[in-house]
């Protein structure tokens, strides 16, 4: 369907250039960090669209799930580290109990498939990805955006304390 | 023709960046103009892969570019970070000591 791959391709390439503008327009620095974020989103479209789902997410776990969240952490949250602002026990807890129960299931279940992609351009998503896979993406995506919130609902209130 | 969509809007999104740089004066600001230029970069390295016809690997390119983008924002983080905690201003050209010869 050539005409739903253009609509697709023009519709990535907005968000892409409207991101960007938006690093250089905003006054709020996680609002530049969201312009970053949705040129590094549009990015992994654009690759799936060319039909490379695994490039695809590459690119979502190395530009969004890495440097966007370092950028978020580090940039937007200067004051972070003058207070105890993470319970290790609690963080060790729950890490195990999460990481449990999808190893739990993956080594009750047994391995999963066994067929590897020739070339890269010639995989499917649904063959690289794996019911099991896929639950830790959906965590991941998960969990990034309870911190995206977090932090900007943090801005929000310290906006509102200083006024 | 589909290529040359893919192609222009990597140039363009690639100017964007190398202006923003040129532009900005804010040190955030330019690194993320850095990141936007090499985002681009990767689309257009993944598009010529796909219609060149090649039979090789472009997770190799790709993948150094990943690096390159990973460590750049890694160390500006640090350096923005000791700027931020010894009171620095992000206007670069209040960092233009340059100009004091």
């Amino acid at each position: 369907m050539p005409v739903l791959f253009e609509i697709v391709f023009i519709a990535l390439a907005i968000l892409s250039v409207g991101g960007a503008l938006l690093v250089f327009r905003a006054r709020e620095m996680s609002h530049a960090m969201i312009g970053f974020l949705a040129v590094a989103v549009s990015g992994a479209g654009l690759m799936a669209v060319l039909g490379l789902p695994l490039l695809s997410l590459l690119q979502l776990f190395i530009m969004v799930g890495g440097i966007s969240t370092y950028l978020f952490v580090g940039v937007s949250s200067e004051n972070l580290s003058r207070f105890r602002h993470t319970s290790l026990p609690l963080l060790v807890a729950l890490a195990v109990l999460l990481s449990a129960v999808p190893v739990y299931r993956i080594i009750s279940i047994g391995p999963v498939g066994t067929t590897a992609p020739s070339a890269l351009g010639s995989a499917s998503l649904s063959s690289l990805v794996s019911s099991n896979i896929a639950l830790f993406y959906m965590l991941a995506v998960l969990l990034f955006g309870i911190g995206l919130a977090s932090i900007i609902v943090m801005k929000e209130a310290r906006k509102g304390a200083r006024s | 023709m589909i290529f040359g969509y893919f192609i222009a809007f990597g140039f363009a999104l690639f100017a964007i960046g190398a202006v923003g740089v040129a532009a900005s004066r804010h040190f955030i600001i330019m690194m993320l103009a850095v990141e936007i230029a090499l985002t681009a970069a990767i689309v257009v390295a993944a598009a010529d892969f796909v219609y060149s016809g090649s039979t090789g690997n472009v997770i190799g390119l790709l993948f150094t570019l990943w690096s390159v983008a990973s460590a750049e924002i890694m160390g500006m983080v640090a350096i923005y970070r000791y700027m931020i905690a010894h009171g620095i201003s992000m206007d670069v050209r209040q960092l233009a000591r340059l100009r004091d010869w």
